[in-house]
């Protein structure tokens, strides 16, 4: 090696043991770090094997850490960085993505892609795996649970006489049988306790609400079988357990994001993701409905006509928006148009 | 301090909780009488349409617009400031504090923030001792930088404790009432431990000028404190699963309400009190009164801001009413959603509002009756520039959808930093060392995800 005389870094060592300053300067060569003392004599060299490194951060001083307990402050740290790194020393490999700014930008446009892919591809397929993956008691309890807050607040006993409820059962029962072989559910009849609603839906765990009021709406009884044949959709593809995990999974998702920043702001994405999932699983429960009523004998229309009926009440009524980007059921008419299709 | 400055982003979790409510209850109340009750119909029929798409934004954009313009104000306000402070540091104290810039910490944030979620958080705990280091190093008193020593996997093990405990608080008392009080009996005793191994793995793991910081973890001393304040703070749990009547419910929140100062002064009492520079012991202060006389304030300054917040709700209510007519867009359940909307705003406007004068105030409090030896701190925070520098910082991370976070984590750490005062650090010259290295950090973690290190 040819003597060219290396450049010092200025530094301070300190014992480990008392928060005395030591100024010294440091000579990086293959050998080692040599500590010089600031008239030139030589203090100590420490074999750059025995040497702990931290890693090179902004304008921050590197600290070396001796295996005596001692650490050495270098504040030229820049260049010696670069005297390390010229005798191979690199930093981590983490280190250098962060001290790259095309790594960064790179790191940028990947975070977003990933998290543009975990929403609409990971966070759906993980939900079903687990959802289908956990046992049947975690979405019945779950079923359960939702289904006392909804009995406490909202629902009352049905108005429906004992013998129509059997009716509308035994109606679903027969037709289940061809169209949904093998799906375990309950029907439970009930009424609101503030006004009529049309509605049905399903719980967790297989429960199916049925209100009175779609019941006295629907024009006929393959129009009830229709909506039960969705809400079944719903039930076989465990719509009510993987809606729970797609929103604990954005919830994930946003608090890693914006943890840091605000646990309020984290929940907003939730809120409007979990909107978006709902109404892919309105779309599935409607085809299988579609399938259900096929292997009955029967086609979309009873569906059809149900949702047209719904949607000249919404004309009658308040109206519906033209725009319906934030709603948890897609457009009426566009579904209707997407069943006349299929 | 190197190993307190993570205030804003953890900030006081308990004051945050309770303005929330307060000015949620205050602004809803106007709201929902007019509104009536929330009927299940509206419920299944809530959709929110273009009307309420419309207001949303507009609200977006008058808080843009608002936060724009304070922001330019606030910078330059700031920067007057800042320079002013930093010649007044120069010339009157032997030590001031340099913060280094923020594009570094952008990469690190990116960098790390990828990472973590290829590795299903996982990396996480690497990320926090990088962020932290980052910090520490770039943070120096009297021409020497601060260092974090944390190690990763400790972290993690920690992080992973306090998922569990996170899972079984909020999961329990869904699966029974015993489970429910198990859990929180559990979480009582476990906690003051957690607590206490939080804040020893955090100042063992600080060095500067290559000595460790130290906390004095005394177990009997942190169940002392710590345990009657956690009975306090599940009070209102404790007794609504044993299903006491709503009147000592009521009375048993309104005296937690008046304890919480007690609390928070016994747990920053705790704090300051123990921690130690080799063998230069803290002490602090107590300064009860002073404590009850700032929340009593920020509660008064609350409700006039939460006031004022309702009236402006009301007006964009009615004027996103106005508008939604003229536009012949008709709907009940856009009602609610308006009124969650405004609830919303006038709950940030009273945190934004209070928030600046209630941190400044305590800040004060705690690092003026604060002493590391002979060594003692003063902060020359002042809310009115602290409010400006968060309501820049906030809005421009809500509309870079969180890129400008790590810029504004170094901003405020850099506007913290920069008007603390340590008042004659050459006096930690002649300490020496009385601390081992070796610490658990399992309670590192369980502060992180439960907030624990209330802390300023």
């Amino acid at each position: 090696m040819s003597s060219t005389p290396a450049a010092l870094f200025g530094a301070t060592w300190f014992d480990g043991q008392t928060a005395a300053a030591h100024t010294v300067n440091v000579d990086v060569t293959a050998g080692g770090l040599s500590l010089l003392a600031t008239d030139g004599s030589l203090l100590r060299t420490v074999g750059l094997d025995t040497v702990e490194l931290s890693e090179p951060c902004a304008r921050a001083p590197r600290f070396a850490y001796f295996q005596d307990g001692s650490t050495l402050e270098v504040h030229d740290a820049e260049p010696f960085t670069g005297a390390l790194e010229a005798l191979g020393l690199r930093p981590s490999p983490v280190a250098r993505l962060q001290r790259s700014a095309p790594a960064a930008t790179g790191a940028l446009a990947l975070l977003v892609a990933s998290i543009i892919l975990a929403y609409t591809h990971g966070v759906p397929v993980l939900a079903r795996w687990i959802a289908f993956a956990l046992p049947e008691s975690v979405e019945e309890r779950l079923g359960e649970q939702f289904e006392k807050t909804l009995n406490l607040q909202l629902l009352k006993n049905s108005d429906l006489s004992e013998k129509y409820q059997a009716h509308v059962r035994s109606l679903l029962q027969d037709a289940a049988v061809r169209g949904a072989p093998g799906i375990q559910y309950v029907l439970k009849s009930r009424a609101t306790q503030e006004g009529k609603v049309i509605n049905a839906f399903s719980l967790p765990g297989g429960t199916i609400i049925l209100l009175d009021g779609l019941v006295e709406a629907a024009a006929k009884e393959n129009q009830v079988l229709a909506v039960l044949a969705h809400e079944l959709g719903h039930v076989a593809n465990k719509h009510g357990l993987r809606n729970v995990l797609q929103a604990l999974g954005i919830g994930a998702l946003a608090s890693a994001m914006w943890g840091d920043f605000a646990g309020v702001a984290a929940n907003v994405p939730v809120v409007f993701g979990a909107l978006h999932y709902s109404r892919a699983f309105e779309l599935e429960a409607d085809t299988y409905a579609v399938t259900f009523l096929r292997a009955n004998g029967m086609d979309a229309q009873p569906l059809i006509e149900f949702f047209e009926l719904m949607a000249e009440r919404k004309d009658e009524g308040e109206g519906e928006g033209p725009v319906d980007i934030l709603s948890t059921h897609p457009q009426t008419k566009d579904r209707i148009e997407r069943l006349k299709r299929m | 301090m190197g190993a307190n400055r993570k205030v804003l982003s953890n900030g006081l979790k308990v004051f945050d909780l309770l303005l929330m409510v307060v000015a949620f209850a205050v602004s809803t109340l106007p709201l929902f009488e007019r509104v009536g009750r929330f009927s299940l119909a509206e419920f299944f029929e809530m959709r929110v349409k273009l009307g309420n798409l419309m207001l949303f934004i507009s609200f977006l954009l008058i808080w843009h617009i608002l936060f724009s313009v304070f922001g330019l104000y606030g910078s330059k306000r700031m920067s007057k400031r800042w320079e002013e402070a930093r010649d007044i540091a120069g010339a009157t104290t032997l030590g001031t504090i340099v913060i280094a810039a923020a594009a570094l910490m952008f990469r690190i944030w990116v960098v790390n923030l990828l990472l973590t979620l290829l590795s299903f958080g996982i990396y996480s705990a690497w990320a926090k001792v990088r962020k932290t280091r980052y910090f520490y190093q770039n943070t120096q008193l009297d021409g020497h930088a601060f260092d974090y020593h944390g190690a990763p996997l400790a972290i993690l093990r920690g992080r992973m404790l306090a998922v569990v405990l996170l899972v079984a608080y909020s999961w329990s008392f869904d699966i029974s009432r015993t489970v429910g009080l198990v859990t929180i009996a559990v979480l009582c005793l476990a906690g003051p431990w957690l607590f206490m191994k939080a804040q020893q793995f955090r100042f063992r793991n600080s060095s500067w000028r290559g000595l460790r910081f130290g906390f004095d973890a005394n177990l009997a001393a942190a169940y002392r404190t710590l345990l009657p304040l956690l009975l306090i703070w599940f009070s209102g749990t404790i007794l609504g699963a044993l299903l006491v009547p709503m009147t000592v419910l009521g009375v048993v929140g309104i005296a937690t309400g008046l304890l919480l100062p007690l609390m928070h002064h016994a747990l920053k009492r705790y704090q300051h009190a123990r921690i130690s520079y080799g063998n230069v012991a803290a002490t602090f202060k107590p300064a009860l009164g002073r404590f009850y006389f700032v929340y009593f304030k920020g509660l008064l300054l609350l409700f006039v801001t939460a006031a004022i917040g309702s009236f402006a709700a009301l007006g964009v209510m009615w004027a996103a009413n106005l508008l939604r007519r003229t536009f012949g867009f008709e709907g009940q359940g856009d009602t609610q959603l308006a009124a969650m909307v405004a609830a919303g705003g006038v709950g940030l406007i009273a945190y934004l509002g209070v928030w600046p004068y209630f941190s400044t105030r305590l800040q004060q409090i705690v690092w003026g009756n604060s002493h590391l030896g002979s060594v003692g701190f003063e902060t020359r925070i002042r809310a009115w520039p602290l409010l400006l520098l968060v309501l820049k910082c906030v809005s421009l991370t809500v509309i870079t959808l969180g890129l400008y976070w790590p810029y504004a984590a170094v901003a405020l750490a850099r506007y913290r930093i920069a008007n603390m005062e340590v008042i004659a650090p050459a006096a930690l010259n002649d300490a020496v060392t009385g601390v081992s290295a070796r610490t658990v950090a399992a309670g590192e973690g369980a502060a992180d995800v439960f907030g624990l290190d209330v802390g300023l």
